[in-house]
């Protein structure tokens, strides 16, 4: 990998391969009345133009069923691989150009000539609720995707009896996660076997095989979906985009294999977009610092809807709120809306961050109203560690957690009251330092009913004779290191060494049918699912082994590439020896067992609920990993920007099999955070055009704008997987967020400062500081 | 009719040369002609760094270069520095401190921290910050990288502790 | 990547390149270091038919000192700027400038006569060769002339040059003792483009009095304003209310303030006097011999 040797899906380049570039929309919303392909046909090279009426019989697969959200109104939206009739966003596929070069596939591409007639578009959601809005779709009878739910308690009492009440909004911007690696697809439909292979740089391989076998109406054995290394995800490669299908279908009309690889501009516009969501909230709380009720209504702006799980996100958050704190009365209203910017996808915190950061929010402005610590109001606030399972809604009940441990840590590493000083001595020479605190609740493990998105997955373990091991998993790596940890778990409980077990991922002919990567389940299913089936096997090894040592098997011990006598282990035989026994000497030495040494074991988790209980709960997310942040920043006020001199993160993801992994994930979840904390941003005009389309635009944190973190762990071990890991995929990404801008906030007290929204751009510091000064 | 241009160059200490679309950029050139896949393309319009190669020992983004432009100049991409025995300690040390996640940003990595030590000036922490902000990386967060940069300059004798 | 096809030349001499861009016209585009030419023929946003290749034309790649003035190819790079004593020792506030632009990578390619005709009204070389009066030597086939480079920048990516003509060189001065320049920059990300670039230069006679002093904005407006203070201020010392009066007046001189998503007008026009003051002290400390 180092070397530059490992594959990614754009490397490849099969022979005989036609290259795609796709014709894109350049308006948001457009009726299509003509595509004239015919200046675009003349291109040296060109094989083949197709228009999205010739793809109209392929309407793409939906892998999550709208039937359960039903009830609060869920609507359908038919989505296909190159649009028919209406383009609803900017870069939405068109036409699909085939060329024998790249070049003249481009080329072609911009001589393909679309007459549209130009609709008005609407960009903005809370326009789009309004009657006179454009319809983003026809035969909806307006823009509201649905509205969710989530009540709790009486909130009206608690608001009559509370000392204090405020209203408040909370904003987050529409960003994404921008993977390294643009999206890169290459099909390869075989047409006298009439079988497809299609490498893909996508999160979920089994998926995507069903996804593709439904939408094109290919035999699903005979689609073969490979994922060479893929160079970042994020969460936004969960299958099904338009290109994906759509390059599938050009290889099974061609005959021929055909090549995709996005570019920068287009994976800012349909890579997957997420977040742009708005809170407007009231809340009640007691003079001592409890949240007693809050009433929350949520904005989400989906974009155009898509197949992807984009629009679960909101749902997420809603279900989540009021995360780690005890809140015992509320009401929350989702409304989830369409409009005509880029789909959703999933990405990274999934609707987890909007519900930190808005309670964040919220814990700062008590700790302000009443001038409270800020440590102090969410050490009161949180649920107790006697409390757990911890019901928080009608969704969701936390497994575990111990929040004022994990925090008291992380304020005495951050050496809070030293900063505290440091802060005050600095202001005296006119310097502005702030201290920022956050606590996430990284709900981890999503159960989603009738979606390809839950917490079961599996592993084919296979020793060979010679006593080498190999894995094959049913989840992902999208670059996240957890082979290596699924290689530790399956060493240790076979007693070899790391180095002789090689874990296979990603190919669906190789690898049990299983879910990928999202939600960080890779630890939580994939690494049990490994510890399942190599105890399986361990039992066989060890039960050959004690015949072949005349002991009792449960006499035998494994480590070390050993198997030997507990009470005497000079006496022990080689995992190899074993091995070659069970494949040589069925008849004697391993006539107890069955032949082979290959299992496939699924593993499932346990505590989630999709049968309504008797008061109609139900259990969605399965594990619940936390961490507290506390950092510093000082904020030049002159200009607004900021530099961080500080950040510390406790976290508490249950067992950590591999501290190095956790820290990494972490330290790319922090950065990611602070990307859409202070830059990042999808900017649209008003007629719906993208307007940062590139890394001008869109920056993304260098190595300058992270700063070094220390971190820290506290265990609190899950009661659910074997390994006791809650997963950490998502860890971080969630309170940078809210830590920084309750930094900068703290900074800027004495100017009285409120910041509720965000990228926090030193425009927008600026401008505060102005707004206040003139106050 | 597309013209068709002839190249000539040194890529990674070996003569190559092809006849190639004006259009093509170097970094397309070095995967799709030469085949060395290890320059990746992440942007294409210089910003993130994973094409990064030395062209005349120098690194320089070769998406924002014209292959036609490499002409009779020499090329080193992370094929030819893998060769390089330095690469032996860049290597561990990514590996020690889990300095790769993905592996997308690596090669562009690895070819700016061997240009950086062909410099020999001596860096502090802040420093390698900054110069490693030409290659941008999603998924580390970049402190493993910088740790592992760190030991590469520490075992040279070309760190500076930083106060 | 590149769509649309284009005619590849690569000349070995001035003249050569020149006979080129006289043959073809308007429809020819000069590329040097490409940092900002190539990325936008990859995005499709310049189309040329024609790309003359100068990076072969050797001379175009010296620094050549004189008695007054240092001489600068277009073809020098950025990294050579930001690195060359003399360049420092000239004009210290452009190296500043040239160690701003991009990144390592972006400045081992990128050159000053690519920046300063691509017009970028964020580009850091802008402000700094305006207040310095660099002059810039152009060329056509059959004709050679000087313009100042405050008469050079006319607006976003525009410039004085005609079709035919290229950049050839940069005369900028070589300052004396008791000369003060910096270049102080505003950018939100690192390697980013300047959201404010501010400029100064700064001389002092033998009792410390202002013989010179002008201060230059780039990223404010289309062009870079520049204001020459040198008349008000001659022959008087400069206080710390010196200082505040006039960069209040660089901001009243901003009338028409760009405006993006990062950054509105009314941000940068403030920004202007912040920056202009932080160039301007750093200048004043170094004309004072205090850095």
């Amino acid at each position: 990998m180092i070397a530059g040797q490992g594959k990614f899906t754009g490397d490849l380049t099969p022979p005989r391969t036609l290259y795609a570039y796709f014709v894109r929309s350049k308006y948001a919303h457009a009726r299509i009345k003509e595509v004239d392909v015919r200046r675009a046909v003349k291109v040296q090279g060109v094989r083949a133009v197709i228009t999205g009426n010739e793809l109209a019989d392929f309407p793409i697969f939906q892998p999550i069923s709208l039937a359960p959200y039903k009830p609060y109104g869920a609507k359908e939206a038919i989505v296909y691989p190159l649009a028919v009739d209406k383009v609803r966003f900017v870069g939405e596929p068109v036409a699909i150009v085939l060329a024998e070069s790249k070049f003249a596939a481009a080329e072609a591409a911009s001589l393909v000539d679309v007459e549209y007639d130009v609709l008005p578009a609407v960009v903005d959601p809370e326009e789009a609720l309004k009657p006179v809005a454009p319809k983003v779709y026809d035969h909806w009878d307006s823009n509201l995707f649905m509205k969710f739910p989530s009540e709790w308690g009486d909130v009206d009492s608690a608001f009559k009896k509370a000392d204090y009440t405020l209203s408040d909004k909370v904003r987050i911007q529409r960003f994404t996660g921008q993977a390294l690696e643009p999206r890169a697809y290459v099909a390869d439909y075989n047409v006298s076997e009439r079988r497809l292979t299609f490498y893909a740089s996508t999160q979920q391989p089994h998926p995507l095989r069903t996804i593709l076998s439904e939408t094109l109406k290919i035999p699903e054995n005979n689609i073969r979906v490979i994922q060479p290394y893929v160079g970042g995800a994020f969460g936004l490669k969960i299958p099904p985009f338009q290109e994906e299908v759509a390059i599938a279908v050009a290889s099974v009309k061609l005959g021929r294999p055909v090549k995709w690889v996005a570019e920068r501009w287009e994976e800012l516009l349909t890579g997957g977009h997420a977040r742009d969501q708005r809170h407007y909230f009231e809340i009640a709380f007691s003079k001592d610092g409890r949240l007693l009720g809050m009433k929350v209504k949520i904005i989400a702006d989906m974009g155009a809807l898509f197949p992807t799980p984009g629009w679960g996100m909101p749902i997420v958050t809603t279900i989540h709120l009021p995360t780690v704190y005890k809140v015992e009365n509320y009401k929350i209203e989702l409304f989830e809306v369409v409009t005509n910017k880029n789909p959703l996808n999933a990405y990274r915190g999934y609707g987890k961050e909007c519900a930190c950061f808005l309670m964040e929010r919220i814990m700062d402005l008590i700790a302000r109203k009443l001038g409270k610590d800020r440590v102090e109001v969410r050490m009161k606030n949180f649920i107790r560690p006697d409390e757990f399972p911890a019901r928080i809604s009608r969704y969701s009940v936390l497994d575990s957690g111990n929040y004022p441990t994990v925090l008291r840590k992380a304020v005495e590493i951050f050496e809070y009251e030293k900063w505290l000083k440091i802060k005050e001595e600095a202001r005296k020479e006119g310097r502005y330092i702030g201290i920022g605190v956050a606590y996430e609740l990284t709900p981890e493990g999503a159960c989603i009913p009738g979606s390809f998105f839950l917490q079961y997955d599996a592993v084919t373990l296979k020793v060979a004779p010679t006593g080498k091991v190999m894995v094959y998993t049913g989840i992902t790596s999208p670059g996240n290191g957890q082979e290596t940890a699924i290689a530790q778990i399956v060493a240790d409980s076979l007693g070899v060494r790391i180095e002789d077990v090689a874990v296979y991922q990603g190919d669906t002919d190789l690898c049990p049918y299983g879910l990928g990567n999202f939600s960080g389940r890779s630890m939580i299913t994939g690494g049990s699912a490994a510890l399942l089936a190599s105890l399986e096997l361990r039992d066989k090894l060890r039960k050959v082994a004690a015949r072949i040592l005349e002991v009792r098997p449960e006499d035998v011990e494994i480590s070390g590439g050993k198997l030997y006598v507990r009470e005497a282990p000079e006496r022990h035989v080689t995992t190899r020896d074993v091995a070659f026994a069970v494949y040589k000497n069925p008849y004697d030495l391993a006539i107890d067992v069955e032949p082979g040494l290959e299992v496939t074991k699924y593993f499932k988790m346990p505590n989630a609920l999709h049968v309504p209980d008797e008061h109609g709960y139900t259990r969605i997310y399965t594990s619940f990993p936390n961490a507290a942040h506390l950092c510093a920043v000082e904020v030049d006020v002159e200009t607004g920007k900021f530099s961080i001199l500080r950040y510390v993160v406790v976290d508490d993801c249950g067992k950590v099999i591999n501290p190095l992994i956790v820290e990494g994930q972490l330290h790319g979840g922090i950065a990611q955070g602070i990307g859409g904390a202070i830059m990042e941003e999808l900017v649209y005009s008003d007629d719906g055009q993208l307007l940062t389309t590139t890394f001008m635009d869109y920056p993304i944190p260098t190595s300058k704008e992270v700063p070094d973190t220390i971190i820290a762990h506290v265990e609190t071990p899950s009661p659910y997987t074997p390994t006791g890991a809650k997963g950490v995929g998502e860890s971080g990404i969630v309170g940078a967020p809210a830590c920084i801008v309750s930094a900068v906030e703290d900074a800027l007290s004495e100017f009285g400062i409120k910041i509720m929204e965000t990228p926090i751009r030193p425009s927008r510091i600026w401008k505060l500081i102005e707004e206040a000064k003139k106050k | 009719m597309v013209k068709k241009v002839k190249v000539s160059m040194r890529i990674n200490g070996e003569k190559f040369s092809a006849e190639i679309d004006s259009r093509m950029l170097l970094c397309e050139l070095i995967r799709e002609v030469a085949g060395l896949t290890g320059t990746h393309v992440g942007c294409m319009t210089g910003n993130c760094g994973a094409c990064t190669i030395l062209m005349n020992g120098k690194t320089v983004k070769s998406c924002t270069i014209l292959a036609v432009q490499a002409n009779g100049s020499e090329i080193t991409t992370i094929e030819g520095i893998s060769k390089d025995p330095v690469f032996d300690s860049v290597q561990r040390a990514f590996n020690k401190h889990y300095a790769v996640q993905c592996g997308y940003c690596t090669p562009g990595m690895i070819v700016t921290v061997y240009y950086l030590l062909s410099r020999r000036e001596v860096l502090g922490r802040r420093e390698i910050r900054e110069y490693l902000s030409g290659n941008l990386c999603r998924c580390t967060g970049y402190q493993h990288i910088v740790d592992a940069v760190e030991e590469v300059f520490r075992e040279k004798g070309l760190f500076r502790e930083e106060v | 990547m590149i769509s649309q096809p284009f005619e590849y030349f690569s000349p070995k001499s001035l003249r050569e390149a020149l006979k080129l861009l006289d043959k073809f016209k308007g429809k020819a585009k000069i590329l040097a270091g490409g940092q900002s030419l190539v990325p936008l023929m990859n995005l499709g946003l310049a189309t040329p038919r024609y790309i003359i290749d100068i990076n072969n034309i050797r001379k175009l790649s010296n620094i050549v000192v004189s008695e007054n003035k240092v001489t600068i190819g277009s073809l020098v790079r950025h990294y050579e700027i930001a690195e060359s004593k003399v360049v420092r020792e000239a004009l210290l506030m452009l190296s500043e400038a040239a160690g701003h632009i991009g990144d390592i990578h972006v400045r081992n390619r990128g050159t000053i006569g690519g920046a300063v005709c691509h017009a970028d009204p964020a580009g850091d070389y802008a402000p700094v060769l305006t207040v310095a009066d660099a002059k810039f030597e152009i060329l056509s086939f059959n004709r050679r002339r000087l313009i100042a480079a405050r008469n050079f920048f006319k607006g976003v990516f525009t410039t004085d040059l005609k079709p035919n003509e290229m950049l050839a060189y940069i005369h900028i001065p070589r300052v004396g003792r008791r000369t003060g320049t910096a270049y102080e920059k505003l950018e939100f990300v690192s390697g980013g483009f300047a959201v404010v670039g501010a400029a100064a230069i700064v001389s002092l006679d033998d009792r410390g009095s202002v013989e010179k002093l002008a201060i230059s904005v780039g990223g404010v407006e289309k062009r870079p304003i520049t204001i020459d203070f040198t008349d008000e201020l001659s022959g008087k010392k400069i206080e710390a209310s010196t200082v505040g009066k006039i960069c209040a007046e660089v901001k009243e001189r901003i009338t028409e303030p760009l405006s993006d998503i990062h950054a509105d007008g009314e941000y940068r026009r403030a920004m202007s006097e912040v920056f202009a003051k932080r160039a301007l002290s750093k200048a004043v400390k170094r004309a004072l011999g205090g850095e």
